[in-house]
């Protein structure tokens, strides 16, 4: 096999090295599982001959961004070949007068955002791993983030998509105009299949003009419920910000002590913001404070500075890491993560999931994109105490069953992978043999990603070793 | 592989949530794109050979010593994991277990011999001095690498009146930390004795990494001296000469991420040059020049390439010249410089020096 990879790439871009195997079987998820050789492409043609090597040979392939998913996704179940996509990095084409750009799958969010600027255009995903994720994963997982509540998630940005076949076919899906009624949707169908149907090599993406102006605002709530309150209200008001989001006293602390945020540590705060024109956003502004007074918030704080705009959201990009920081004894474990429901369900979605931390005596903070229905669930483990590990799954049980009743979905934004698999088969149980048939026709060797999403293992513990030291397992 | 260094950095290693943000501007993982050239791949390195997942090889070895330890990382880092402090504890087990760089060994031999790094003829510069208000260290890498540059840089100190002593140095022993070897003790109470001798209140240092060896090096724990860095004095002095010149800076690591001296050496630029023009990546964010961590001697050619990329990103400000102040910095770019680049470069102490003599602009 290195032979052939080796021919195809260049020794230099192929490695079956201990070291390389053991990195690229890990991600930001709690598993490790290696492949057995690492390929860096540098082309599309490079692409096609690994696909048709690997479809010959029954060789699984993984297609691999930034390696910053949480669930899995980018981990190889069955060894093979990992893709690493990063050195197609690079931006193809701006057209600002057609609204689209053409990108390589390695290029990276914020770096995008960067060349866009000039232009007066943005890519408007906005994942708090913006700074190190790639376009390519990001459609792999449909990542949204603070501003999907306005401008969408990535699916509403892809036009178009080059995407090479499993059997190495090079394919055109989507177009790169703004609208298209041409029969089936092909690459919407991309979005969020996590590397099982096809390896995705170019994107047209859909840009948005820039806001000429923003504001950012800060509540503070006494109790997390009136938080909740506030920002279901908001939603109901037909109010449409550019952000909101939702912070409890986990997050407000992790933050204080690793950044020295120096933010107030009350049970909830929601962050705000609008965008537009300052006369006309500054109405909604106002309305926002008024229905987080009314819900008991104090000390709202507005502001269009820009640093302090900056800093904010800063702070909240670093949440994720920073819960790592919460206690001495306790690490963040990546589970559950982006749960999502009706906005209406938030505030029963929030209660629930501090009262199934309670019942099972752990450390679950949360916080998200609210005004999308997303919460973020911090789950703190003692990661070498074997019994933390089963009332952690037991919670992670308890919050899918949760979100399933109140009618929301597994996962809001960083996609499937192994960890969330089991309650994604049971969210879409009628679906899943549908999905298979979809999955023969793209790849009837089964190579690409193979055992994630409907096929991955029933349970997501035992599915890998975990990257952590736990004693015991089950 | 047993490993006993790393157990101290447990916490560290499983605090580290592996959400990759500090892949953004580590320096080696932009140079080598492999995944795991980049610092959160050391920590997960680091894990699986505590846990013994996984045991050294080459390229374990390679991979945890393609590291500058210039902690960008860990500004970056919003679980403020220690990256430099696990990877020097990776590097002392994997040393422990006979996996070093050859390089890095001679190294302890050389200074057994000569009392430097180097292993070249001792040279000491005579400025002895009783009474002086402080003691000078110059370090290796300025006396056997820079060693025009130093020379003007205790001309400065002459010509400023500066009250100092030189004193017979061996190598502090700072980089041996670095790269997994445990310092001599002997060396250490040969420097304090040498201190002591000249009965100075002050240590002064103008080698980054030795101020932070004195500093924060156990072995010098009752050095009983105040540690300086030469900015510090310089920023108390006043110089008579300007330049009208675009000057740019660039940030030490051992100075500016690891010692928190930011503002110091811009307030001594400030002083004479008006035309100041920062780098993009200035300060905590300040890009490494790729000399430090011991990369430099065992992965030359990567080191170098780091050096152009941030001589480069001097450039880019218009700066005729791009002042530091440490001399493996300035040995780095210098190596790195094409003829064909303009930008001239130098430490501020000896700019000052060719300055003040009318020997640059």
């Amino acid at each position: 096999m290195l032979k052939q990879l080796r021919a195809i790439v260049g020794e230099e871009n192929v490695s079956d090295d201990l070291a390389d195997r053991y990195i690229y079987g890990s991600d930001a998820s709690i598993h490790q599982s290696s492949p057995s050789v690492v390929v860096r492409p540098g082309s599309i043609k490079e692409i096609q001959e690994i696909l048709r090597f690997a479809n010959r040979e029954k060789i699984p392939v993984v297609p691999r961004g930034a390696g910053t998913g949480e669930s899995g996704s980018a981990v190889p179940l069955d060894g093979g070949i990992v893709l690493d996509l990063k050195r197609m990095d690079k931006i193809l084409e701006i057209r600002p007068q057609d609204m689209f750009c053409r990108v390589e799958p390695g290029v990276i969010n914020d770096e995008l955002n960067r060349e866009l600027k000039p232009y007066g255009f943005f890519f408007p995903p906005t994942p708090a791993s913006g700074k190190v994720c790639t376009i390519g994963g990001m459609i792999a997982n449909n990542a949204s983030g603070m501003r999907a509540i306005k401008y969408g998630a990535t699916r509403d940005a892809v036009l178009g998509l080059k995407v090479v076949l499993a059997n190495g076919d090079l394919v055109r899906m989507g177009t790169s105009t703004i609208i298209q009624a041409s029969g089936y949707q092909l690459e919407r169908l991309m979005v969020g299949s996590e590397g099982t149907l096809g390896v995705m090599v170019e994107a047209t993406l859909r840009l948005k003009p820039l806001p000429e102006e923003r504001a950012v605002g800060r509540a503070l709530f006494y109790e997390l419920s009136q938080a909740g309150d506030a920002v279901s209200k908001i939603i109901t008001e037909g109010i449409v910000p550019s952000a909101l989001e939702l912070m409890d006293e986990v997050a407000i602390k992790s933050v204080n002590k690793a950044l020295k945020a120096g933010l107030p540590e009350v049970e909830a705060l929601i962050l705000f913001e609008c965008d537009g024109i300052k006369a006309s956003f500054n109405h909604e502004i106002q309305k926002i404070k008024k229905i987080c007074e009314d819900c008991g918030a104090f000390d709202i704080i507005i502001s269009d500075n820009p640093e302090e705009m900056e800093k904010l959201w800063e702070v909240r990009s670093s949440i994720f890491p920073a819960t790592s920081m919460y206690k001495e004894d306790r690490i963040r474990a990546t589970l559950a993560e982006d749960i999502t429901v009706p906005v209406s369900r938030l505030p029963e979605l929030v209660e629930g999931i501090h009262r199934i931390a309670r019942e099972n005596g752990i450390i679950i903070g949360t916080y998200g994109h609210a005004g999308e229905g997303l919460i973020h669930t911090a789950f703190l483990v003692n990661p070498r105490v074997s019994d933390e590990w089963d009332r952690t799954r037991k919670a992670v049980d308890e919050v899918f069953a949760l979100v399933q009743h109140l009618g929301g979905t597994t996962s809001g934004e960083h996609g499937i992978g192994i960890s969330k698999a089991p309650y994604f088969k049971k969210e879409r149980k009628e679906l899943l043999e549908l999905m298979r048939g979809i999955k023969k026709v793209f790849d009837p060797h089964n190579i690409l990603n193979p055992h994630k999403l409907m096929d991955a293992p029933e349970d997501f513990f035992t599915a890998t070793k975990l990257r952590y030291p736990v004693k015991e397992r089950r | 592989m047993k490993t006993k260094a790393l157990e101290s950095w447990e916490k560290d290693i499983l605090r580290c949530i592996r959400c990759a943000y500090c892949f953004v501007d580590c320096p080696v993982l932009k140079e080598l794109g492999w995944e795991s050239a980049g610092a959160r791949s050391k920590i997960i390195l680091s894990y699986g050979l505590k846990e013994g997942e996984i045991e050294p090889n080459q390229l374990i070895k390679d991979r945890l010593f393609q590291c500058c330890l210039c902690a960008q990382c860990e500004i970056n880092c919003p679980a403020k994991v220690k990256v430099a402090s696990v990877v020097r504890a990776a590097r002392r087990d994997l040393v422990e277990a006979g996996h070093y760089f050859e390089a890095h060994r001679m190294m302890k031999e050389m200074i057994k011999k000569t009392g430097n790094l180097y292993g070249e003829e001792r040279k000491d510069f005579h400025y002895p001095k009783l009474g002086a208000e402080f003691a000078l260290f110059v370090g290796c890498v300025g006396k056997y690498r820079e060693e025009e540059s130093l020379k003007r840089t205790l001309e400065l100190l002459k010509e400023l009146g500066v009250s100092f002593t030189t004193i017979e140095e061996v190598c502090c022993g700072g980089v041996f930390g670095d790269v997994g070897f445990e310092a001599s003790q002997e060396d250490a109470e040969h420097i304090k004795e040498e201190i002591k001798k000249t009965k100075a209140k002050k240590l002064l240092t103008t080698c980054p990494m030795c101020y932070r060896t004195f500093k924060e090096d156990p072995r010098f724990k009752d050095l009983g001296v105040e540690v300086l860095h030469i900015t510090q004095l310089l920023e108390k002095l006043e110089f008579p000469v300007k330049t009208e010149r675009i000057v740019t800076y660039h940030d030490p690591c051992d100075l500016g991420r690891h010692s928190d001296l930011y503002q110091v050496p811009r307030n001594v630029i400030r002083k004479f040059a008006p035309n100041f023009q920062e780098m993009v990546k200035n300060r905590e964010n300040a890009h490494c020049c790729g000399a430090g961590g011991g990369v430099r001697g065992s992965f030359t050619r990567l080191s170098i390439n780091m050096a152009k990329k941030r001589l480069q990103e001097a450039i880019d400000t218009g700066a005729e010249v791009l002042l530091t102040e440490c001399a493996s910095c300035l040995h780095n770019f210098k190596n790195a410089k094409k003829r064909k680049q303009k930008i001239e470069i130098y430490n501020i102490s000896e700019f000052l020096s060719l300055l003040m003599d009318g020997e640059v602009k």
